[in-house]
């Protein structure tokens, strides 16, 4: 288990060049130009990032795809560049659910963007922009409290119940040495419309 | 950005187009606006509706009398309005002599020709894309001088051009990043714009900040929770007072003659008592500030330490009168905790307890002191990190933010009350807090299927309950099958207008003995406070429809303990109704 202190502010600073580089096929942003501009708290996940769990003062702790059991509640994540150590928490609309799930019961564009049967989904309800930072176990669906909408994780984050209407962003990922790692960009814009 | 000033002379030109001039005998009611003084809101004519409760007083009360109890019967739709917004609506249309002013979900206003639903312009603040609160609302824009205010969700509060929608000044009042964020309407005296802030939920230490309604400088910022060394601070312990609560999303009432706001305060914060040991001043009270300076004059706190998410937003209704026999000027309060308090406003800004009754099921109090009004608690109803309980009233309270009303006339005063519910909830471990993250100390599983329902639910669970405050009794109650969530207006025509139920119904009862005299089915829940103006003869009672907000959430909770679902469905639309006889002629002009 990684566990590093992070001081986010001095990150700030030595993380602006290397992860501008890094960009990828970024999604949200509409130009490099544009992302080159944002500070990396606030860029999107990139290629090569990985995910970890953060306390809001600059603890970090690297998620292990061996601690996920299978079904259990979602782990709130962001992601970090492996190389300054910055944590993408800048931006809410980069916080991920983590979970474990049953490989045989993924639809096609779930089995896709997982990882031996790990997914990571945008935690930003798609209806109004709450944390959808609940689970109901006995349906196999992520809960958003503020508004009851539902979505499938076996199916690339399907709207089982509204009244959101669009599905949750995947977050494409793999793993390296038990480390779970970012593969590409949201397969959808995260967030909502006002 | 207002419509006017995007499409400039286009938009003016709409505003006063054939048709606008065509339906109300005045073309354009901003042509002639009138700036609102202090005087007029010490004193609103009757024909207008200035603030959000109709007076600085808080009474929710018109003396129009066109509209009465004998005959109702005839009142009517005679126009209505499609906000475009879904989410809980709560805000009254404001008036002013024909202009009519209505905030709504996301940061919006409309002004209107308030005789005859023209839109004279509307505008809409721009809002941090990630932001997202728990109560994307809006309880009505402040008006004075040639100014509107919105108290935004970003917390800042926007000055607009009455006439033209344009953005006067923002001043912003707090971060919303850490989880600040503003729903209430402002209250306005003595050339301050008063504001406080939401975010119990998230850690914040709740303030009051007013703005000089001119320049948008601010004048001074008073919190809620005392720094150590302030008064009030040897009622905390360690950190605990960085994120102690005491949100303010609730406009106060005023005494204009002691020139002395009235605001309630929220629970303190996180939720579990034991996180934060000691009284907790000034969470869950009454705060009396000179609005000229923001120095806390008084306070009366209603209950200490709290556990069981009861805000006390709900400032006091300020009412003069004979209090079983005793001459008093009081402050009465019906309280989330279930208790109906009565407090006297003292010469010096002081606060005194005067009596308390519980007016649901409340199962918390063993005993209220009746010198101090310092109630005992049962720790069997006390929840705990690591103790779940039952407790009644539920954690909605006896009745949350929905506005009570007085009306002088009957001598009564009206609660929005929930009977019959109850809670189960206990805390867990706190992990640390995050900023503009949730910080709640309760699982919101826990929080969403909290309901438990008490002997009697099968009966009714919303009332609207008719006090008598001389005599301290209730005189009459209106019983609603499931929730009410409706805000009251009463008028001189011994009526009392209320929405509130999951069955989308507006009504109107008998003023003197609740009884249901008219009821119109809205698009969507009425959970917005109702108003009433007069323009050019005609007196209209307005109401906006938008099912949303806590409601929704309580719906979800009687649905996951119930063996229902109900749905309700949303989007905001204000309802204007008349007599038909003042009606019709306005409908045939619009249809020309």
């Amino acid at each position: 288990m990684t566990v590093s202190k992070v001081e986010r502010r001095n990150f700030m600073k030595s993380c602006a060049g290397a992860c501008a580089l890094a960009l990828g096929a970024t999604e949200g942003l509409s130009s490099r130009a544009e992302a080159a501009a944002k500070k990396p708290s606030l860029m999107r996940p990139q290629i090569g990032d990985r995910l970890v769990i953060e306390d809001g003062h600059g603890n970090a702790r690297a998620i292990s795809a061996s601690e996920l059991i299978l079904e259990a509640q979602q782990v709130l994540a962001f992601p970090q560049c492996p190389k300054t150590g910055v944590i993408r928490s800048g931006s809410r609309f980069n916080k991920v659910m983590v979970m474990r799930l049953d490989p045989a019961l993924m639809d096609e564009a779930t089995k896709k963007n997982s990882a031996d049967g790990v997914v990571a989904y945008s935690a930003i309800c798609t209806h109004q922009g709450c944390d959808v930072n609940s689970f109901i176990e006995d349906k196999k669906e992520f809960f958003c409290f503020c508004h009851y909408s539902r979505f499938d994780p076996y199916k690339a984050g399907k709207v089982t119940t509204g009244p959101a209407s669009r599905r949750l962003g995947m977050l494409p990922i793999r793993i390296e040495e038990d480390l779970i790692v970012v593969e590409s960009g949201f397969t959808r814009k995260p967030g909502f419309k006002r | 950005m207002s419509l006017a000033k995007k499409f400039g002379v286009l938009a003016v030109a709409l505003a006063v187009s054939p048709a606008a001039l065509a339906v109300g005998s005045a073309a354009n009611p901003l042509e002639s606006y009138n700036p609102v003084t202090e005087k007029r809101l010490q004193n609103p004519e009757p024909e207008n509706w200035l603030q959000w409760r109709g007076n600085y007083e808080g009474w929710s009360y018109s003396p129009l009398d066109q509209i009465n109890a004998d005959n109702i019967d005839d009142l009517v739709p005679v126009w209505s309005y499609s906000t475009g917004e879904l989410e809980g609506h709560q805000s009254p249309p404001i008036v002013n002599d024909g202009v009519m002013f209505v905030s709504t979900p996301n940061n919006q206003v409309i002004a209107l020709n308030a005789e005859t639903g023209e839109e004279l312009w509307s505008y809409k603040k721009e809002i941090p894309e990630e932001l997202f609160q728990l109560h994307p609302t809006n309880r009505g824009v402040g008006l004075y001088g040639d100014k509107v205010y919105l108290a935004a969700t970003d917390a800042c509060l926007v000055a607009l051009d009455a006439k033209t929608g344009e953005e006067a000044w923002v001043t912003c009042v707090a971060d919303w990043q850490d989880g600040y964020y503003m729903t209430l309407s402002p209250l306005i005296a003595k050339g301050q714009v008063m504001v406080g802030t939401s975010g119990g939920e998230y850690g914040i230490r709740g303030h009051i900040t007013a703005v000089d309604a001119e320049t948008g400088e601010i004048s001074w910022k008073t919190h809620t929770i005392p720094a150590p060394g302030e008064p009030g601070s040897e009622t905390w312990k360690g950190d605990a007072w960085k994120t102690g609560g005491g949100s303010v999303w609730v406009a106060g009432t005023y005494d204009s003659d002691m020139g002395v706001a009235f605001y309630g305060t929220g629970n303190g914060g996180p939720w579990m008592p034991d996180t934060r040991p000691g009284d907790n001043l000034y969470a869950n009270s009454v705060l009396a500030l000179d609005v000229e300076t923001g120095k806390m004059v008084g306070y009366h706190q209603y209950h200490h330490n709290d556990a069981w998410d009861w805000d006390e937003v709900s400032p006091p209704v300020i009412i003069d009168y004979k209090h079983k026999g005793k001459d008093i000027k009081g402050l009465v309060h019906a309280g989330r905790n279930g208790v109906l308090w009565t407090l006297e406003r003292q010469k010096d800004g002081s606060i005194k307890f005067i009596d308390a009754e519980k007016y649901v099921k409340q199962n918390v109090f063993k005993s209220i002191d009746p010198v101090t009004g310092r109630p005992t608690y049962d720790p069997a109803h006390t929840p705990g990190t690591g103790k779940k309980v039952t407790f009644c009233p539920s954690l909605w309270g006896g009745k949350d933010w929905t506005p009570e009303a007085y009306n002088p006339k009957t001598g009564l005063f009206y609660i929005p009350a929930h009977e019959n519910l109850c809670s189960e909830m206990g805390g867990v471990k706190l992990a640390p807090r995050k900023s503009g993250e949730l910080y709640i100390g309760v699982p919101i599983s826990e929080i969403l299927t909290n309901i438990r329902l008490a002997d009697g639910a099968e009966d009714h669970i919303g009332e609207i309950q008719a006090w008598d405050l001389a005599k301290g009794e209730k005189v009459w109650q209106f019983n609603i099958k499931e929730m009410n969530w409706g805000p009251i207006l009463t008028t001189a025509g011994n009526l009392v207008f209320s929405g509130g139920s999951n069955d989308r119904i507006f009504r109107a009862l008998d003023a003197r003995t609740g009884k249901k005299l008219w009821q119109f089915r809205a698009s969507s829940g009425v959970t917005a406070v109702p108003s009433s103006w007069m323009v050019n003869g005609t007196q209209f009672i307005g109401v906006q429809s938008g099912w949303g907000v806590d409601a929704q959430r309580m719906q979800g909770a009687f649905d996951a303990v119930m063996d229902h679902t109900t749905k309700v469905p949303q989007g905001g639309t204000i309802n204007v109704f008349a007599l038909k006889k003042k009606a019709s002629p306005l409908i045939e002009a619009s249809a020309n």
